[in-house]
């Protein structure tokens, strides 16, 4: 191969690359489009890297050739380059293996996003434009593909082989966009999700492919191991893409790649004759398996006949019906009790304590006269009670429950205080709840049956309840306080009553004890007085007498024993003195 | 013809005919309504299920429309009460295609024909909200909450118009939930932050008042009853005192002179102390000894 046909065929994989990224554009919105760009680039770059190398390689070869150097030379340079070309094809397959792996997930990634976004409303002239690309990009990479075979015929190599079935996949994929355009436009059906799922798929195949041929490899003789595959290469590509049998190129694709002749086995045989035959007789059966149709336990099927819903729905076990489109069974979960929950968004699975927040998007109802607040958890239970009812009524029941039971709780709440709500009256709410939204659901029809309606969780929003709750704790303050005062009449009245039963014991005590002192001292007097009555004047003088030894003794005194009374001077501060002038003697 | 061309053949025409059956039938179901249009030309409704054929595409087309019904939550949207209070009044609209053709004609897809009725019902709502008073939105007295009133003002607002314009039947418009806008639900909240501190005070009060109350009985109890017993013990200490005297008084009677002269004794003890200077005749009773004289003898 010569460079610039390598460098022509570098250009046209780049320019298929970037086009096919813009029509990817068109049709399937951002995601997709940096998707397929990404996976694109990837192989035209790898391509062409390759072509380049191999293309230097052999025009190096070449070269020396024409030189006409010494032959030993020669063919030392010529081994060597082989080496080399040998080397490389191995060493950028992994690389490639990798890249392709990683693009296809990160396209998967974005296509099941994309897949999960609302259809856009695209405007006609970007479909058109759309489908008009994809046609244009399906035809160049088919040329591109019948290029790649012609130069391979040319240069004699298995080489391209890949890349021609790498365009015509590509063609068929441009191919499959344009039909999917023209479909959304011209009959309103929208397949875009369809052709991006099923393309995701094939890469995933694709990609395992290559990892499975990859990883067989290291199985075979090194000699075979050493002349790599070419690039692209593919056996499910080959599947789809020969003319010739699939089978036979299995079989060949097979050898090629394991080096087992499964042409030779019976099975293989068999499976060639019969191929077609198995095809038509699965599609047949699939077709008439959708006759029967296995109703499960707690489900009523209610069969639909040209379109009309007939009664009575038959219960669960197998039924027959007439194949699909003329007839099917359609299954509706009637045992089933599901649930819806008012008064918030999402539940965060938090303990439900009123000071914290416990559900996300908590709403709040206003009661009272539109001066109170409430948090109210409602959760509802319901089951489809009328199967038929509940096809034909509404698209969402799930959500129409949700917006009348809404109503009904503002219906039974809001002509309620707060603190009634939240007390006696919750049985009251819930029963009046439960009748008057089994009342709504009937008036439409929607043939669910109301089962619970519970009040799970009232209470007064976030903000307010620490003050809530402060009233709780003054309340336990009160009584704390009452408690206290207790205790202390608890303590005080027994000290008291213990401090007067001290005084009363007293009182008693002393007043006995001068009673009997009276009554000892009068018997004493008694006793005295009769002792006396027998000699007075002796009883009396002694005791004067003792009186006198007791009055006397140890005493200052002064005797004045003389007729002739001495001066005396009293001085209270100093000692007595007693005059010389007469008579007498001092005695101190 | 050999076998394999005769399955080829039969595999051919199966597939033929499916793709000819699937473009030139299709189906209505019960809960559906179907509008067949011709190069974009309406030409047949089908409101009854069954099968139907048609020109395949691009001949004829089917548009097919959901007849059951739909609810959605119109947009919140503010709204003025007749005294002057402002309210979030979410509704939500029951509605289902009554006129499927119109309905082509006018909005043509579902997610189109719920932001007409969106504007519809949100200006027919605030119309309506603008006549009641908000007492009448939220009221403990049950027959002053208008609810219903306002809900049937909306539909018969809104109904006329949606059929004639947009060939769709409201079936219910539906008050969800009235609230406050934010700074309102704030005022509010503090309201009732305000309502419960009243009553935290009002507990603490009385806790305070009735802890008092216990002491100060306490306390008047104690007193009465120390002073009671004082009472008494003074009462039990004079009567003993009465007694000593009485028991006195009778021994003492027996011998009055006898008695005077054993008091007067005890009390020369008790007077006489050691701070007592005393000058006494040599002639007294004991002191006449001084004198060497054997006395006159111990008169008295």
């Amino acid at each position: 191969m010569t460079s610039a046909e390598a460098r022509q065929l570098r250009n046209a994989s780049t320019a298929v690359a970037v086009v096919f990224a813009l029509i990817v554009l068109a049709a399937l919105g951002w995601p997709a489009v940096l998707a397929f760009a990404v996976w694109g680039l990837i192989v035209a770059a790898i391509h062409a890297l390759y072509f380049q190398i191999q293309a230097d390689d052999l025009r190096s070869l070449e070269a020396r050739r024409r030189s006409g150097s010494s032959a030993w030379r020669e063919e030392g340079d010529e081994s060597e380059a082989m080496e080399r070309y040998m080397a490389l094809p191995r060493f950028r397959s992994f690389w490639q293996l990798l890249l392709l792996g990683g693009a296809a997930v990160l396209m998967g990634w974005l296509l099941w996003r994309a897949w999960r976004m609302p259809v856009a409303e695209a405007s006609t002239a970007s479909l058109q434009l759309g489908i008009v690309l994809s046609i244009a990009v399906a035809v160049l990479l088919s040329l591109l593909g019948r290029y790649a075979v012609v130069l391979g015929a040319k240069l004699e190599t298995a080489d391209l082989n890949g890349v021609a079935q790498l365009a015509r996949f590509s063609f068929w994929v441009g191919g499959a966009l344009a039909a999917s355009l023209g479909i959304l436009l011209y009959a309103q059906r929208d397949l875009r999700v369809v052709t991006g799922r099923t393309l995701v798929l094939i890469t995933a195949a694709l990609v395992l492919d290559a990892l499975v041929r990859a990883m067989l490899r290291s199985y075979r003789p090194a000699t075979a191991r050493k002349a790599s595959g070419p690039v692209g290469d593919s056996l499910l590509l080959a599947l789809f893409l020969r003319r010739s049998n699939p089978w036979d190129e299995v079989s060949t694709r097979m050898e090629g790649a394991l080096g087992v002749k499964l042409g030779d086995t019976w099975a293989f045989r068999f499976l060639r004759r019969a191929f077609a035959p198995l095809v038509l007789a699965s599609l047949l059966l699939a077709w008439l398996a959708t006759a029967a149709t296995v109703v499960p336990v707690g489900h009523a099927g209610v069969r639909v006949e040209r379109g009309r819903f007939v009664s009575p729905p038959v219960g669960p076990g197998w039924h027959w019906s007439a194949p699909w489109p003329f007839a099917s069974i359609e299954l509706v979960p009637t045992k089933r009790v599901d649930e819806i929950l008012l008064g918030f968004e999402r539940d965060t699975g938090q303990p439900i304590l009123w000071a914290e927040r416990h559900y996300e998007g908590e709403k709040n109802i206003l009661v009272g006269d539109g001066d109170e607040l409430l948090t109210i958890a409602v959760p509802v239970h319901y089951r489809i009670h009328d199967p038929l009812a509940y096809l034909m009524t509404t698209s969402d029941a799930r959500a129409t429950l949700q917006h009348l039971a809404y109503r009904e709780l503002l219906r039974v709440t809001s002509a309620r205080d707060s603190f009634a709500i939240m007390t006696d009256q919750r049985a009251d709410v819930s029963a009046t709840l439960r009748t008057g939204l089994q009342r709504a659901v009937d008036a439409h029809g929607l043939g669910l049956e109301i089962v619970w309606v519970g009040l799970r969780d009232i209470h007064p929003p976030v903000a307010v309840t620490p003050s809530f709750q402060d009233v709780i704790s003054a309340e336990e303050e009160r009584q704390t306080m009452i408690e206290l005062a207790r205790a202390y009449a608890a303590r005080a009245l027994p000290e008291a009553k213990q401090e007067a039963g001290r005084m009363r014991a007293t009182a008693e005590a002393a007043g006995e004890e001068r009673t009997l002192a009276a009554s000892g001292e009068a018997l004493r007097f008694r006793q005295l007085a009769g002792a006396q009555k027998a000699q007075p004047d002796v009883f009396r003088s002694r005791l004067r007498l003792e009186a006198l030894e007791a009055a006397l003794a140890g005493r200052r005194k002064i005797v004045v024993a003389t007729d002739k009374p001495p001066r005396i001077t009293m001085d209270a501060r100093r000692k007595t003195e007693v005059g010389s002038d007469g008579e007498g003697e001092g005695d101190e | 013809m050999s076998r394999t061309m005769w399955i080829r053949s039969a595999a051919v025409l199966a597939v033929a005919v499916v793709l000819i059956l699937a473009m030139t039938t299709f189906q209505v179901r019960q809960n559906e309504n179907v509008i067949l249009t011709r190069f974009g030309k309406p030409v047949r409704v089908l409101v009854e299920p069954g099968l139907h054929g048609k020109w395949p595409w691009p001949i004829e087309s089917v548009n097919r429309f959901d007849a059951r019904l739909d609810f959605f939550e119109a947009r919140l949207a503010e709204a003025l009460t007749k005294d002057k209070r402002n309210v979030i009044v979410p509704v939500f609209v029951a509605w289902r295609i009554a006129d499927p053709l119109r309905f082509l004609e006018s909005v043509g897809s579902v997610p189109n024909a719920r932001a007409k009725i969106d504007s519809l019902v949100t200006s027919a709502k605030n119309t309506a909200l603008a006549a009641f008073d908000y007492g009448q939105l939220v009221s403990t007295n049950r027959d002053n909450v208008k609810l219903g009133e306002i809900e049937q003002q909306i539909v018969a607002l809104v109904a006329p118009q949606a059929r004639d314009s947009f060939g769709v039947a409201i079936a219910q418009v539906g008050i969800k939930r009235v609230a406050l806008p934010e700074a309102n639900t704030e005022s509010v909240l503090k309201r009732m932050q305000a309502e419960r501190s009243q009553f935290a005070a009002k507990y603490r009060a009385e806790g305070r008042q009735a802890a008092d109350e216990i002491r100060a009985r306490t306390d008047a109890e104690r007193t009465v009853m120390l002073a009671k017993a004082q009472k008494f013990a003074e009462e039990t200490r004079g009567k003993s005192e009465a007694d000593a005297a009485r028991i006195y008084a009778e021994a003492h009677a027996e011998d009055p002179e006898f008695y005077r002269f054993l008091r007067e004794l005890e009390a020369l003890r008790k007077v006489v102390d050691a701070n007592t200077t005393l000058v006494l005749d040599g002639d007294a009773a004991p002191f006449r000894h001084l004198r060497g004289a054997d006395g006159k003898g111990d008169d008295e």
